[in-house]
């Protein structure tokens, strides 16, 4: 009973405990939203839902130890973080190729994607969890700045590669304005999450206008609830929006 | 979105990491490449205004030229005598400029309400340039010891109150404009974003720095392919060799003025501050160019 009481003290003032728990409950709740109303969409979107629900409940479960490591040690929980993007990322990459296969995207097009999002996150991972003690300026924007390659790549393919082009040549104004929406969140959402890598010890927010380190979670907890959830979000409107109503199905 | 705009992004994303090594090596190479491409895409850009103007044979260049220089050198005459009026004018017909050459593009009818856009929106950009660098230029303004330019020092005392009611003006005609349907939800979206980024990259790097960022590629760039395009569009080019070739002249003709001009200021012992110097030559420069640049994009020939 003491081990529960203690789990689950938030200190009043602590914005990131508070980000931690809305976070689980938020990307536990759209995970079951998501697998519930898989059963209401064609069958062709099913696999788009799944996965879309699987990206929630996979950061719902890391976002539960998450929190406790956070409650329990006051630290930032890299190594659950990048655990976390490593599944969850190329996931989101999996969408755009899913949203475009109807158009003919090709599976060389999602191991691109992959390959983008893996080398964006092992460089940031590296920033990060290998920043020297008390924080190297130089090691934090030369990861950084690698890992930004890695989203430039995704950036461009969405915006104006291969997974845009594509979303025009599907004819389909609905997957062209989802793929266009997801490419926003790509633009905007994402980044998000370089502030919050920037607040670490030697980033350049830390060190020029002494933003702490507990503000890296504080901004990737608010970035993963807005891009996960609402990427989901996105393509389950889609799915409901090219799917025939249930009626017309059962007649 | 189009290409200059990921550039822009893109770019900026790298420098905003970049520029916090503040390694001064680095900073003064960064210095050097920005100075360079002023000189080349900059200059460039307003390189071709004849072919614009549609000018045809040797006769009617020469007069088109002529008149050019002389507007060019009228204006820099007038800093010596009405500078607060130079510049203060400087300042509205660059706002105007640049805010064209950004929404020219939509097509919207060129009446009353896309003028106020186009004098807000660059207005915007520049006083987020004056704004978010108030000390460097306060401390600029205080060495053009030939005349005192007092806007200058009140624009950047009161660069707030500007900043926030063009911002405001800018936005409010945008949404008036998506009622109109003239433009897009996309479209204010995309601006929105461009002014936020324009805003945090005066903010966060050099003055040199984000200034060139937004003059070399979102203005300089997307007038070069406004123009390429027109020009192919017209059957006058065959190549982007040859564009270049048509470009070449007057790139190189202004930059050996400008050299011309940096070499007689030294050698009489700098009568002029660098900075007013730099108003005076910009303003020269501008202003011809501005007047062609409305004409162009006014005239039937150009359809965005």
């Amino acid at each position: 009973m003491d081990f529960l009481l203690n789990v689950l003290a938030i200190p009043k003032d602590d914005a990131v405990a508070f980000t931690f728990f809305t976070g689980y409950m938020a990307m536990m709740a759209a995970s079951v939203f998501f697998f519930f109303e898989r059963s209401r969409v064609d069958g062709k979107w099913k696999l788009s839902l799944l996965v879309s629900g699987l990206i929630t409940f996979i950061a719902a479960v890391h976002y539960y130890y998450m929190r406790d490591y956070y409650l329990a040690t006051g630290e930032n929980p890299t190594a659950l973080r990048y655990i976390d993007w490593t599944l969850t990322v190329p996931l989101m990459c999996v969408e755009f190729y899913l949203l475009t296969k109807v158009a003919g995207a090709k599976k060389a097009l999602l191991w691109k994607l992959i390959l983008a999002s893996v080398w964006m996150l092992v460089f940031g991972y590296i920033g990060e969890a290998f920043n020297p003690e008390g924080g190297s300026t130089s090691h934090s924007v030369m990861y950084g700045v690698l890992s930004t390659l890695g989203y430039i790549y995704i950036l461009y393919t969405a915006w104006m590669g291969e997974v845009a082009q594509l979303a025009k040549d599907s004819n389909n104004p609905a997957i062209e304005k989802s793929v266009r929406i997801l490419a926003w969140f790509v633009l905007v959402g994402w980044a998000i999450y370089p502030i919050g890598y920037m607040c670490m010890p030697g980033g350049w927010l830390n060190t020029a206008f002494g933003w702490g380190s507990s503000n890296v979670d504080l901004f990737y907890n608010i970035a993963d609830a807005i891009n996960k959830i609402g990427f989901g979000l996105v393509v389950y409107s889609l799915a409901i929006s090219q799917s025939k109503p249930s009626g017309t199905a059962a007649a | 979105m189009k290409k200059v705009v990921f550039y822009y992004i893109i770019l900026n994303i790298l420098f905003l990491q970049i520029e916090q090594l503040q390694h001064t090596g680095l900073e003064f190479f960064i210095q050097c490449v920005c100075v360079f491409f002023i000189l080349t895409v900059g200059v460039s850009h307003g390189a071709i205004d004849n072919v614009l103007y549609g000018i045809k044979g040797k006769m009617q260049n020469v007069r088109f030229i002529t008149i050019y220089v002389l507007i060019a050198l009228l204006a820099g005459l007038t800093w010596f005598f009405l500078p607060n009026f130079s510049f203060i004018t400087f300042l509205l017909i660059s706002a105007y400029h640049f805010g064209q050459s950004q929404f020219v593009d939509y097509n919207l009818d060129s009446g009353f309400m896309s003028r106020v856009l186009y004098f807000c929106w660059g207005g915007t950009v520049l006083s987020f340039l004056i704004h978010f660098n108030r000390t460097e230029l306060l401390s600029l303004t205080y060495e053009g010891e030939l005349f005192p330019i007092v806007a200058s020092d009140f624009l950047i005392e009161n660069s707030a109150i500007f900043t926030y009611g063009l911002v405001s003006v800018s936005l409010a005609i945008l949404v008036y404009l998506i009622f109109l349907k003239n433009i897009s939800f996309q479209a204010l979206f995309t601006e929105l974003y461009l002014l936020v980024l324009i805003a945090l990259s005066f903010k966060f790097l050099s003055i040199l720095l984000g200034f060139s960022l937004y003059f070399i590629i979102l203005h300089s760039f997307r007038v070069l392919i406004q123009e390429y395009d027109f020009l192919k569009k017209n059957n006058e080019l065959d190549n982007n060799f040859q564009f270049v070739k048509i470009l070449l002249p007057f790139t190189i003709a202004a930059i050996l003025g400008l050299g011309g001009i940096s070499l007689v200021l030294y050698l009489n012992d700098a009568i002029l501050s660098i900075p007013i110097w730099a108003l005076i030559v910009t303003f020269g420069i501008t202003l011809p160019h501005a007047l062609v640049m409305e004409i162009f994009y006014r005239s039937d020939s150009y359809d965005g």
